[in-house]
């Protein structure tokens, strides 16, 4: 079963995501802010995916997806971000990080489901 | 100027949780001038400080449990957690609005309130939008300040620089 990290400081937004997923062939595990996504990145080896919220406690998740990018081991991992930031610079910069995609909530599963089964997809 | 921009960024909150709400599958109206409300207290009231150049503040929103729980997506669902959400929600809707005006907004990170009379100070510059559902009320208001000099654009000033609710892009 195929591993995906979300990232959210909102549970119900992480419950959310688990739904969508967990229904499917995911195996779904969560991180609240992004010091502990980027912890969560380092320590599990076999994440097909992460999903990511931008305005977090903490570290947010664009602070998140540059610190974990510059691994080289983090290079092929697919990041999607979820959040309610809508802002081309944000996209931009999240897309020069690295970044496979950008969803502004609130968002329809299947959508979500539909871009995490296309980028776990060898 | 200040009671102008005010009346604008009501009016752009206001459409937004309209919009906000819908796309949670509730309607809400806004409410009638002399409209009497159930006696039942706000269950919650999630607040989201935020900063600009121009102006700075925070946007509350309250709401008693009915529209909590209609709205609500999850399947163990947490009014504190949701409320945040929301309110989390409903400014990233407003700061799109605001990019069109030049306005750049910096959100920081909600927290939710509990109290039993939980309500707006009935000031002259600080106006509360009250909605109601099919059961339940719904309340919103910003509460800010702004640069003297400032006027914000009634209307868009410039082309959105900002992607919509729902809408995904992949690289």
């Amino acid at each position: 079963m195929k591993k995906v990290l979300i990232v959210d400081d909102s549970a119900t937004v992480r419950q959310q995501v688990r739904a969508a997923l967990g229904m499917a062939e995911f195996d779904v595990v969560e991180a609240s802010d992004g010091t502990e996504g980027a912890e969560t990145i380092n320590r599990l080896t076999d994440l097909a995916a992460v999903i990511c919220d931008v305005n977090m406690p903490r570290m947010n998740g664009l602070e998140m997806l540059e610190t974990v990018k510059k691994d080289p081991k983090n290079v092929l991992l697919p990041i999607v971000m979820l959040t309610t930031e809508g802002q081309h610079e944000l996209v931009q910069r999240a897309k020069a990080a690295g970044a496979k995609g950008w969803i502004v909530k609130p968002f329809k599963p299947e959508l979500l489901l539909a871009a995490i089964r296309k980028l776990t997809t060898v | 100027m200040t009671s102008t921009n005010k009346t604008t960024l009501d009016r752009l909150v206001a459409e937004n949780c309209l919009k906000l709400f819908a796309d949670y599958k509730l309607e809400i109206r806004a409410g009638e001038p002399g409209e009497s409300h159930a006696v039942e207290p706000f269950l919650l009231c999630g607040i989201l400080g935020f900063t600009s150049k121009q102006m700075r503040g925070a946007l509350v929103l309250a709401t008693t449990s009915e529209p909590l729980d209609r709205t609500n997506p999850a399947a163990n669902p947490s009014h504190r957690d949701w409320i945040c959400e929301l309110v989390n929600q409903l400014l990233g809707r407003v700061k799109n609005q605001m990019l069109t005006r030049g306005v750049e907004i910096f959100p920081s990170t909600p927290i939710a309130l509990r109290g039993v009379h939980l309500s707006p100070m009935l000031q002259q510059r600080l106006v509360a939008e009250l909605f109601t559902a099919e059961r339940g009320i719904v309340c919103v208001w910003m509460d800010c300040e702004f640069d003297e000099d400032f006027v914000l654009a009634e209307q868009s000033i410039c082309e959105a620089s900002a992607m919509s609710e729902g809408e995904a892009l992949m690289f």
